[in-house]
């Protein structure tokens, strides 16, 4: 069982790294009232352009867990930080407290009563996923063959639905869909979709980009 | 060689029998009819939703995330979805009345028989409700601080402790043979809510421990 729980908490943490390389690009959406985009090649240039240029992020974020058998959502609030080219900071505030640090090949977790430490460059796995991040961060994460990706838009956002082609991750993940506004092409919501329709979804707010962010929050204290 | 290890599987099945038999203590206890009797779930009937921060603890690995428990107008049954804090979902179980279950989800990499027996057995002792009568015998402590004790017999043998008649119980203690003992400890909020629940399992070192976030 210890044997069985260890594979869970390995993948367990791969699949919440995925979570966070899509979140420099962050926003939400449906594909309801878009249409295909006319443009694709457009779009695809200026996400990466964007994404070239973004040094660092500093947002507040609202996570929406949606479950169909309730009504109401599951609400968590906090801060996300990242630093070119390897370093995130997922810190939930409410209603729990919890902190998720990626730094260069290790990844650490505090939960306010226990600190833990994963070397992400131990396994295959973990070192794939590491560079699937550093490909998001390079601004390619379209051009990423784990991932069908479809563009569409309106007026003032674009959608990109990614559908996992891995085996492995597509028995967690339906789809995973980017919302990212014409005006700045800053991602300002993620939903993920489980294959049970259950979704998760993130909304960015008071975005800053490019501020400088002290190296000591990418460690835990 | 393979007398060694036959030996070593006798001994190492004797030891798991004899730790999952580890005795309840029940000597100070003395046996009461059942009339004016009856088994308070750990969930009240004015029990509507509750938000717990999860950790599972296995050796010197630990997952921690959060899971919601709910009880269903329609089915008057209890759905509980443990999932990380990121919202990734671990699994969905639906308890019914009449003691039986469903798994509506299970995460692949937990779909293991032994981690699925493991955890609907330990959340079905907390989200229990009405067990069958016939099953249930009725204890009174000899000392009245320690309360009742009612023993069910199914599945093995659990054991509910209250601290008096009709309080929720404050300890449950499962046990059957070649299986890992559970031993789970409640604490409640003044609205009678479970705040605190630890389920500890035997020679195992598993340990899963909810705190109450929001009713």
């Amino acid at each position: 069982m210890i044997i069985q729980l260890s594979s869970i908490y390995k993948k367990t943490i791969l699949l919440d790294l995925l979570l966070l390389l899509l979140l420099p690009f962050a926003v939400i959406g449906q594909p309801e009232g878009y249409k295909l985009a006319s443009d694709p090649g457009f779009i695809t240039k200026k996400i990466n352009e964007v994404s070239a240029s973004t040094n660092s992020i500093n947002s507040q974020f609202i996570q929406e867990k949606n479950l169909s058998f309730i009504k109401e959502k599951i609400i968590s609030k906090g801060i996300l930080l990242y630093q070119k080219p390897d370093k995130l900071r997922l810190e939930y505030a409410e209603p729990f407290t919890y902190i998720l640090i990626m730094n260069g090949g290790r990844m650490m977790t505090d939960n306010g009563d226990k600190k833990s430490e994963y070397d992400l460059k131990s396994n295959k796995m973990f070192s794939e996923i590491n560079n699937l991040i550093i490909s998001s961060v390079k601004g390619n994460i379209l051009d990423n063959p784990d991932f069908k990706s479809a563009i569409y838009e309106n007026a003032e956002i674009i959608y990109i639905n990614l559908t996992p082609l891995n085996k492995e991750l597509n028995k967690y993940i339906k789809t995973i869909g980017l919302y990212i506004s014409k005006k700045d092409y800053n991602v300002s919501e993620l939903q993920i979709t489980e294959q049970s329709d259950d979704y998760t979804l993130i909304r960015f707010t008071n975005k800053v980009i490019n501020e400088e962010i002290p190296p000591a929050s990418f460690n835990l204290q | 060689m393979k007398k060694f290890l036959r030996l070593l599987l006798i001994c190492s099945s004797g030891l798991l029998f004899i730790v999952s038999c580890s005795p309840v203590p029940t000597k100070e206890y003395s046996k009461q009819t059942k009339k004016d009797r009856q088994f308070t779930p750990v969930f009240n009937d004015t029990f509507q939703k509750a938000l717990y921060e999860v950790e599972i603890s296995y050796g010197s690995k630990n997952i921690s995330g959060v899971a919601i428990i709910k009880k269903m107008e329609e089915n008057q049954t209890f759905r509980t979805v443990f999932m990380s804090e990121t919202g990734l979902k671990y699994f969905d179980f639906e308890y019914f009345q009449n003691d039986s279950m469903v798994v509506h989800y299970m995460m692949d990499a937990m779909n293991r028989k032994k981690i699925i027996r493991a955890l609907t057995t330990d959340l079905g002792l907390i989200l229990k409700r009405n067990p069958d009568q016939k099953l249930l015998t009725y204890f009174l402590s000899e000392n009245p601080s320690d309360g009742l004790m009612i023993k069910e017999k199914q599945k093995g043998r659990n054991y509910f402790f209250s601290e008096d008649h009709g309080n929720q119980p404050s300890k449950i203690c499962h046990r059957a043979s070649f299986s890992p003992s559970t031993n789970i400890e409640i604490n409640y909020n003044p609205e009678r809510i479970p705040s605190k629940i630890v389920f500890m399992h035997g020679i195992i070192i598993f340990k899963m421990e909810l705190k109450l976030i929001t009713e």
